[in-house]
């Protein structure tokens, strides 16, 4: 926008005119990037226009010029979300306003702190106030509010998570080897893993990210642009080869495994070749054995194949028939994890039904687990009630989905089996999660959308990128409920 | 899967149905349409440009979609809101190469603009050698792929002469309008009658590169700039704001691969697909043929454009293959894959160090293929002078324009420092090409 503005300096407009031109853009902005609509007829033909915006006439007279109707802006249309805040307390008929007296006693504290709760160290704000009650904010679960949940409510993405934790080195005769635990191998890490490990190495994965690790490696990054589970690729790598494990192996995969129920299994560019990139920018990787074969996952015949050359380069003793073995038992513990996985999903899903829970599909791509890409919003949909899946638990339940676009990536074929099935499930939402500059989300969320509110449902999505506002989230997750709620109380 | 509501271009179509074209490469894309049209298909390629176009097709796709798409769609909504075109008689064609890239996905977003404008009836047809959809009234036999591969071929020739010529030409417009005569003439003859022989294609060449020696030129020094990156944007003038004119008029010769490498590219990728993945067993020796048959084509070329000894040929393209194995696996296949930075050593080596590499704002495989090579390359070759331009509908014009010009300008300091100063206007020798 800003630069759309300098163009239009340069080329001679008047502020009149770059003026109106900002008014019109904030209205073809929320038409065609919020609402999504085509034309402004699907908006229908009585409009109400609500929300400070409009106070702006130029903005008003911008969305009439837009729609080609006359709409009415109320005289209220500032207020209306405060109108709203107070209709929904009548209906709740209790209120938590303080008397005058207290008014009057009231004082408030803030102090900062660090939780130590876990390994995330959330920045704590602690309001304290002068009836002794306490407010804090900046936490990403609920442990920091010292509450104990009754009972933790199933949570796949942290199941997941733990699952990963739990692919630990195991002494081995051929020494230590390193995989970055970023974009695709938070898929294919157990079938690497246990191939390695099957072939005599210690196989060690990175930790999950945290900020630092983002900035360790921040000077190598080469396209800005890129998503931030792809940056955060440079960190892994570094803290690898800190730990002092020269050898670090991250294939080049063109194509993802094969579900069976897309037109193509493909990876996207960046998850496929980020490799390449790596090797091209990260001089610390020159010093180190790196290792990123392009390799074919369609059969186990498949992968011994294009695999062998670049095990057996890297240790001449390395023999085809171990290999062979090695990659059984890779696609054994693979197969063992998927299962694992839906097995989880529908204890998940089963625990929800049993204890009457809403359940959240909270989908994206396998790395959205990791906690410094995903910010914790797995946690806090915890902590507002939800049972939480991810959409690779959930997604064999339901049929391969016809879809308008084409359908040929293994990781976003998942998305439209996963919001298949919150569309079938009253009890199920889906919430998707985007990294800003993924090129192939642009097309999948209006796919995913259209499943959903086709049939009725919510949809929601949430951009996130490297900068932490759970703040921001909390509110959409929390509009998410009380849209449930509101819908359950008019059908109730 | 597809959608179910696919609507084929039948036979039926083929005798009075229109087919809209968007324009990517006006030469090249003119005499296709030549071809096509003696083929029995009308085709029109869609000349409109302006801010428009965009606007339009940012208001029926998602505005993160690469811009090609956006510009595409627009391009087409466009045409179809005009009035010109019956939208009972029309159907749209794009390119669908297949691949992990999203650009795979531009038919599908057609189709969902054309639905949400209310004109789903309308046929899209997929143009793509991966036979991704059958539609019974296109078909592509080897009659109908040979002509258009001539009109590429013919493209590339008069487009690299063009840019050889024009910043010397002593009376500017020579060069394009010779240009554009030889664009019409080919597509008569590459249309008319139906019966394309080789050997008379081949003369051509021969004819075309005399005319454009005969243009009289002064020498003068020009800095060379070459221009890759993502097909679209790299050739289309309403995808890179006038680039080409830009860099002219800043006193650049522009050096543009061609059209007929990228054919190469994805013949290769085809091959590889084999060798690496095992896919498509039976078509390999097809696709072998063809990569063997279309480089013998483009040889020919480069071999008449050299024979004149005015003009640089083309690096053959076993060398660029070589090239591009230096820096990245070949097998990198998406976008415009290994051929990104294949070309731009190529440029490097023969003399073109400075490179505007366009693409689209967040054009995946280009954060690897592109940006993601940057460095190497700048290690492999130090006087390399490449600078990444992204468009797109919100990027600003002037922005673009002056990251270039800071790239001409440090093109200009190296090439002042590596040789003895110009001639001086006295000197300058004013005489045809070739004489």
């Amino acid at each position: 926008m800003n630069s759309s503005v300098k163009q239009a300096q340069k080329d001679g407009a008047g502020v009149e005119d770059i003026s109106a031109g900002l008014s019109m853009s904030v209205v073809k902005n929320a038409l065609y990037k919020v609402i999504r609509a085509a034309s402004p007829d699907e908006l229908g033909k009585c409009v109400v226009v609500q929300g400070g915006t409009f106070y702006n006439d130029a903005v008003l007279r911008a969305f009439e010029k837009e729609m080609g109707t006359e709409v009415i802006r109320p005289a209220i249309a500032g207020l209306m979300g405060a109108y709203g805040a107070a209709l929904r307390a009548m209906r709740l008929r209790e209120s938590t306003l303080l008397s005058a007296q207290e008014l009057a006693e009231f004082s408030h504290t803030a102090t900062s702190s660090v939780c130590g709760g876990c390994a995330n160290h959330c920045r704590l704000t602690v309001n304290r106030f002068s009836d002794g009650a306490r407010h804090i904010s900046g936490n990403q679960c609920q442990k920091a509010l010292g509450i104990q949940a009754s009972e933790p409510l199933p949570n796949l993405h942290a199941w997941k998570r733990d699952y990963f934790a739990s692919l630990k080195p195991v002494k081995g005769r051929r020494g230590k080897i390193g995989m970055p635990l970023a974009l695709g191998m938070f898929e294919l890490a157990p079938l690497w893993h246990a191939m390695f490990t099957e072939l005599g190495f210690e196989v060690h994965l990175s930790g999950l990210s945290t900020r630092k690790t983002y900035e360790r490696g921040q000077f190598t990054i080469a396209s800005d642009t890129a998503c931030y589970p792809a940056k955060i690729m440079h960190g892994h790598v570094l803290e690898l080869l800190d730990r002092g494990i020269s050898r670090v192996f991250y294939p080049g995969l063109t194509y993802n495994v094969d579900e069976g129920v897309s037109s193509n299994h493909y990876n996207c560019p960046v998850v496929a070749y980020y490799s390449e990139l790596l090797r091209g920018n990260m001089e610390e990787l020159r010093t180190a054995e790196y290792l990123y074969p392009y390799v074919c996952l369609d059969t186990p015949a498949e992968l011994v194949k294009t695999i062998y050359p670049s095990l057996h380069a890297l240790d001449a003793s390395i023999t085809r028939s171990e290999v062979k073995r090695a990659v059984k038992a890779g696609f054994a513990a693979y197969s063992d994890y998927v299962s694992q996985v839906q097995a989880q999903g529908e204890r998940a899903l089963a625990y929800a039904a049993a204890h009457g829970k809403r359940v959240m599909i909270l989908a994206g791509r396998p790395y959205h687990i990791d906690p410094e890409i995903g910010h914790g919003i797995d946690k806090l949909a915890n902590s507002l009630g939800f049972v939480v899946v991810s959409e690779d638990s959930v997604c064999h339940l339901a049929p391969t989905q016809y879809v308008k676009v084409l359908d040929q990536w293994t990781f976003h074929a998942r998305l439209y089996r996963a919001a298949y099935f919150a569309a079938q499930n009253p009890n199920v939402e889906l919430v998707q999660l985007v990294s800003f500059g993924c090129g192939i989300d642009a097309i999948t969320t209006d796919e995913v959308r259209d499943i959903l509110e086709s049939r009725g449902k919510h949809y929601t999505q949430i951009k996130i990128d490297e900068i932490t506002n759970l703040g921001a989230v909390k509110i959409r997750l929390r509009s998410l409920l009380g849209a449930l709620e509101e819908g359950e109380h008019h059908a109730g | 899967m597809q959608d179910k509501s696919f609507v084929p271009f039948t036979e039926d179509m083929k005798r009075d149905y229109t087919i809209l074209v968007p324009n990517m490469l006006p030469m090249h894309f003119r005499l296709i349409a030549a071809v096509m049209k003696t083929h029995g298909y009308n085709m029109q390629l869609l000349e409109t440009s302006g801010p428009e176009i965009a606007q339009l097709g940012l208001k029926y796709t998602h505005n993160d979609t690469c811009y090609p798409a956006i510009l595409v769609i627009g391009q087409f909504m466009h045409a179809l809101q005009s009035g010109k075109y019956d939208p009972e008689k029309t159907a749209l064609i794009m390119f669908q190469t297949g691949g992990g890239c999203r650009a795979s996905n531009y038919i599908s977003l057609i189709r969902k603009a054309l639905k949400k404008n209310g004109m789903e009836h309308i046929p899209v047809i997929s143009l793509s050698l991966a036979g991704i959809e059958k539609h019974p009234g296109f078909k592509l036999n080897i009659k109908v792929l040979r002509g258009m591969i001539y009109g590429v071929l013919c493209g590339d020739l008069l487009m690299s002469l063009v840019n050889q010529v024009r910043p010397y030409e002593l009376e500017p417009g020579a060069a394009e309008a010779l240009a554009d005569r030889w664009t019409q003439r080919l597509a008569q003859e590459l249309g008319s009658s139906g019966k394309i022989n080789y050997r008379r294609v081949r003369a051509r060449y021969r004819e075309i590169v005399a005319d454009f020696a005969a243009i009289p030129v002064e020498r003068r020094e020009a800095v060379k700039v070459g221009v890759v990156g993502e097909i679209f944007v790299k050739y289309s003038p309403l995808g890179n704001n006038d680039l080409e004119r830009f860099l002219i008029s800043e006193g650049a010769e522009v050096v543009v691969p061609g059209l007929l490498d990228f054919c190469l590219y994805s013949v290769y990728d085809a091959i590889m697909e084999y060798k690496v993945y095992g896919k498509r067993p039976l078509k390999y020796a097809i696709f072998k043929f063809a990569f063997n048959w279309l480089n013998t084509k483009r040889r020919d070329i480069s071999d008449e454009i050299e024979r004149s000894g005015c003009f640089e040929g083309w690096t053959p393209f076993e060398h660029v293959v070589a090239l591009g194995d230096t820096i990245i696996n070949t097998t990198v296949k998406m976008g415009e894959g290994w051929l990104l930075p294949a070309e731009m050593l190529e440029l490097i080596e023969s003399g073109c160090p400075n490179i505007v590499c366009t693409q689209p704002f967040g054009c995946l495989p280009n954060h690897i293929c592109g940006k993601g090579m940057m460095k190497p390359i700048k290690e492999l070759y130090p006087q390399s002078n490449v600078i990444a331009i992204d468009y797109d509908a919100g990027a600003s014009r002037v922005n673009q324009e002056n990251r270039i010009k800071l790239m001409l300008s440090n093109a200009r300091t190296a090439a002042a420092a590596a040789q003895p100063p110009a001639p001086s206007a006295a000197e300058e020798t004013k005489e045809a090409c070739c004489v």
